[in-house]
């Protein structure tokens, strides 16, 4: 089915996400300290990205399993089931999460804002599909209890 | 849900199983079942043609409607 082609290109996806993060974890310190050379800013700024980054990085980890999970559950067909919703929400609230953090964050480094903008607009549009899940899960309840 | 779905009487009446009934019809016995027990939210006219041809019978004879004790409640009539 066209459905699961397109689900297994994203579960592939979500894992070199995954491994991006993994990468970045370690290699994190190192480059933000050649942007601070590079861009010839203040320590601290540095320190608030480091920080924001590494308070950011568990809850990027549990948008990006809790999406693989979504999208191995679509693979196997099961698409408009309530967990589903519940597992939506989920990343939604950890864009919601993000976008508080790198709020915090922008006050000492400016450009965090942008990530604030993103990160906002990205867990209203999830929030949405959410709705729209939850919608399409009770009519096709409802429909399963039609005969 | 109001509307009770009398199946189990019809069948008895035309000493039919549901297992036989489910095949006339051309619904499955899990659907048949989701029917007789009533935690069916809506019935298509076509299989309620369907088992009304199977059974012999008007639709009358297999739906009622009997008023829940909410509706009652907010009617007043139950204390």
């Amino acid at each position: 089915m066209q459905y699961e082609k397109s689900a297994r290109v994203s579960l592939w996806s979500v894992r070199l996400f995954l491994g991006a993060l993994a990468a970045l974890l370690v290699f994190m310190p190192r480059l933000i300290e050649w942007y601070i050379g590079f861009r010839a800013m203040p320590q601290i700024q540095g320190w608030a990205i480091i920080v924001c980054f590494y308070l950011c990085a568990p809850v990027v980890a549990v948008a990006l399993l809790v999406m693989h999970r979504l999208l191995l559950r679509i693979v196997q067909g099961q698409v408009f089931i309530h967990d589903n919703v519940r597992l939506i929400r989920i990343v939604s609230n950890c864009c919601a999460l993000v976008t508080g953090i790198a709020l915090v964050g922008c006050v000492i480094y400016a450009p965090l804002v942008f990530v604030v903008v993103l990160m906002g607009f990205l867990c209203m549009m999830v929030r949405v599909i959410a709705s729209v899940m939850a919608a399409a899960t009770d009519l096709r309840e409802e429909n399963d209890l039609t005969i | 849900m109001p509307i009770i779905v009398n199946l189990d009487v019809m069948l008895a009446k035309r000493k039919m199983s549901s297992g036989e009934l489910a095949e006339k019809v051309g619904i499955t016995q899990a659907n048949l079942s989701i029917l007789k027990t009533g935690k069916a939210k809506a019935v298509r006219f076509s299989t309620l043609a369907a088992i009304c041809k199977a059974l012999n019978c008007q639709p009358g004879d297999l739906l009622e409607w009997r008023e829940d004790e909410e509706d009652e409640h907010e009617r007043g009539t139950v204390s």
